[in-house]
């Protein structure tokens, strides 16, 4: 790895529209201390296109020693065709279940991320859903629209319900983000219900020995709570966890939220149950293909609230994550690597 | 009030009789009229039970509102022209009316907070005395405050409306809308000292927020929760609308107040930052409101009440993206609902059973 006193490594931002779409954010500490590439698109979903852009993007014999991605996926076939220059990858996220970390080790090559940049953001996607769920705020608005003045002309026929006293429950949501939702959800008065794998919070949670937050099993925490909300990463073990069988475990009166992954949720499935309004409503920043297919159900499901995966596009957090990326890279080039999740 | 007290005689009798369950009951019960019960109970789902123990009658006037001195009077007599209390909500009654009221009637109760509606000079002057409900809907209220704030953070509603008009363009390419964080901005609570404004004082500094509050003595009130938390201060109105990326009205509706946000104040602003109005209407100047939303003065504007509730018609309120409405509704879900009828006969109760009288605002 070439250290800072000699030349700066070549360093691939491979989508990085997703992160700059706007040309608002400030690269200029990553390129002190790299030779930065910016590959101008939001996402490659073509093997070749990616293969291609790794190897031939940066110009003629400069092959990239790190790359950095957000959000795309990178199968094990696209990834053995990267060059052998390639030494980290940084996801400029949170989420790495689209990398293949195990290959990548094999290879030698570390895979880092940004474990901490969106928290609030995040959080406060699942308190925005939670408070639009409450006061049916959506479908007032479509309503007028739609030209249909009558909950401002006769009675209010939308429905109204208090927080207060109500329950969340939040789905491996004893982490960094579930706790952020925690402590809003305490200050709106409500109950915090958490599922976690181990079946208690970890020692030293801020909330342990709180009688408003409780542990339960996953499918109690369905049953009893009035929200619901995913927190658990995308894996195996995750993949199309919430069902039609775990939905309808949920009360009636009850909303989903989902700022997590898509794929967590079997969407065929909710797609069905929203319609036989097994449930009140479902809120989804994440789903399960992003964008969904033009002609998916979904975007006309009823009940079902979409938004483009903005928990973390504010330009605050974009600004930090890239900071916070570039602060991997300086430990990297130093040989004291963070975040390395492989 | 004394044919209200309880008789002993009569208690003895009642209990023998199995049909009361107190000793302190009255002999003689109050009659009740509500003039405007479809404004409270618009989907029957409002439990009267214990209005109609405390009453001798409770009469109904299933109307949202009744309009003009006229209408007011010809309803009151018809329907109870032996009424001891009159519980309204939110309606205007003309100060000419009350002395062509029954003379029996010796208690108006304002089914909600805001009395400006009420003539309590009036009322004082013919020893009608007037009650309010102080604190019956601050958490909705505030929580009202907080969803119109956290919308405008992410531009939730000009998102949805794009999806309504089949414009998915920000999921397919790139989004176009503001989105920004709250961590660290400023909220400021325009008279925001008191119940409603503690409350989204605290959400507020839930959400990593600052907190400035404008004060017409200058500070907080001495024994207030963030008397010494630096991230809530207390400023100059003017300072305050300088220095917010929200600000939020929590002063009531009188003389000082109304119409005291027009142009003049809504310059001072930031241009990203947004308005949120869930007090009264008329305290802002809606026809200056207007114009300057016309001319992006500031980011947007949330109302969950309007200087006429509905709006007119044609008013351009209506039709402007940057401003954002609801009717009312941050008192109104079934919970509030029944606490504040609830609530009502807490001050009936304290009025006519107690002799105690609670909440008079005369």
């Amino acid at each position: 790895m070439a250290s800072r006193a000699s030349t700066k490594p070549i360093t691939l931002i491979l989508n990085a529209a997703r992160i700059n779409y706007d040309n608002k954010i400030n690269l200029s500490r990553l390129s002190k201390l790299c030779s930065v590439y910016e590959h101008n698109v939001d996402y490659m979903s073509d093997a070749n296109e990616i293969v291609h852009a790794v190897n031939n993007f940066c110009g003629e014999g400069k092959k990239p020693e790190i790359v950095i991605t957000k959000e795309m996926e990178i199968t094990k076939s696209v990834f053995q065709q990267f060059p052998s220059s390639v030494k980290l990858i940084c996801e400029a996220g949170t989420g790495y279940n689209n990398l293949p970390v195990k290959d990548a080790r094999e290879r030698g090559v570390s895979v880092c991320n940004i474990p901490l940049y969106s928290t609030d953001g995040v959080a406060h996607m699942v308190i925005t859903y939670m408070l639009n769920f409450s006061c049916s705020f959506v479908p007032q608005q479509q309503m007028l629209w739609a030209g249909d003045r009558s909950n401002f002309t006769g009675p209010f026929t939308l429905p109204l319900r208090e927080l207060r006293g109500k329950t969340i429950g939040l789905i491996g949501g004893s982490g960094n983000i579930g706790t952020c939702v925690t402590n809003v959800s305490l200050a709106l008065g409500l109950n915090v219900a958490i599922s976690s794998r181990s079946g208690k919070l970890p020692a030293g949670h801020p909330h342990e020995g709180n009688p408003n937050v409780r542990v339960l099993p996953l499918d109690d925490l369905l049953r009893e709570s009035d929200f619901v909300s995913v927190h658990c990463p995308l894996n195996d073990e995750t993949r199309g966890i919430i069902d039609g069988e775990k939905i309808r475990l949920m009360k009636p009166t009850a909303f989903l939220i989902n700022t997590a992954r898509g794929a967590i949720i079997n969407e065929k499935e909710l797609i069905e149950c929203m319609k036989e309004n097994v449930i009140a409503g479902a809120g989804l920043d994440v789903q399960e293909v992003e964008p969904p297919a033009s002609d998916s159900e979904i975007w006309k499901t009823p009940n079902v609230v979409l938004t483009p995966h903005i928990g973390w596009r504010s330009i605050e957090t974009r600004q930090r994550v890239m900071d916070m990326v570039a602060d991997n890279i300086e430990a990297f080039i130093e040989g004291k690597p963070t975040n390395v999740v492989n | 009030h004394s044919s209200f007290f309880p008789k002993t005689e009569n208690i003895e009798v009642l209990r023998r009789k199995g049909t009361m369950a107190s000793a302190r009951l009255l002999t003689k019960r109050p009659v009740a009229l509500i003039l405007n019960a479809a404004r409270i109970d618009y989907d029957n789902q409002i439990n009267l039970n214990r209005l109609k123990q405390l009453c001798h009658v409770v009469h109904e006037n299933k109307v949202d509102i009744v309009c003009g001195s006229e209408d007011i009077i010809n309803t009151v007599h018809r329907m109870a022209p032996d009424l001891d209390i009159l519980i309204t909500k939110e309606m205007e009654v003309p100060k000419e009316v009350i002395p062509k009221l029954p003379t029996s009637l010796k208690l108006i109760c304002e089914a909600g907070t805001g009395y400006n509606n009420l003539p309590i000079q009036s009322c004082r002057d013919a020893s009608i005395d007037v009650c309010n409900i102080p604190l019956y809907s601050t958490e909705g209220v505030a929580h009202m405050v907080i969803t119109f704030m956290l919308n405008f953070s992410c531009s939730f509603v000009g998102q949805q409306r794009m999806l309504f008009n089949n414009d998915r363009s920000n999921f397919t390419g790139p989004f176009t809308l503001p989105l920004r964080e709250l961590k660290d901005k400023s909220i400021g609570l325009v008279g925001g000292s008191g119940n409603i404004g503690t409350c989204v004082a605290n959400i507020a500094l839930a959400l990593g927020m600052n907190v400035i509050i404008s004060s017409r003595s200058g500070k907080l009130p001495s024994g207030h929760m963030h008397e010494h938390n630096p991230r809530v201060q207390v400023k100059s109105l003017d300072d305050l609308l300088k220095d917010s990326d929200f600000v939020s009205i929590h002063c009531p509706l009188n003389d000082e107040t109304r119409g005291s946000i027009g142009r003049e104040k809504l310059q001072l602003m930031k241009p990203s930052a947004f308005l949120i109005n869930t007090a009264r209407g008329a305290i802002i100047n809606e026809k200056e409101l207007i114009e300057c939303m016309e001319q992006n003065l500031i980011a947007g504007c949330g109302l969950d009440v309007q200087e006429v509730e509905p709006p007119q018609m044609d008013s351009k309120i209506w039709d402007l993206s940057n401003i954002v409405l609801t009717p009312h509704i941050g008192w109104r879900s079934i919970e509030t609902r029944q606490r504040v009828m609830d609530m009502v006969s807490d001050n009936i109760e304290a009025y006519f059973v107690d002799e105690s009288p609670t909440n008079i605002v005369n």
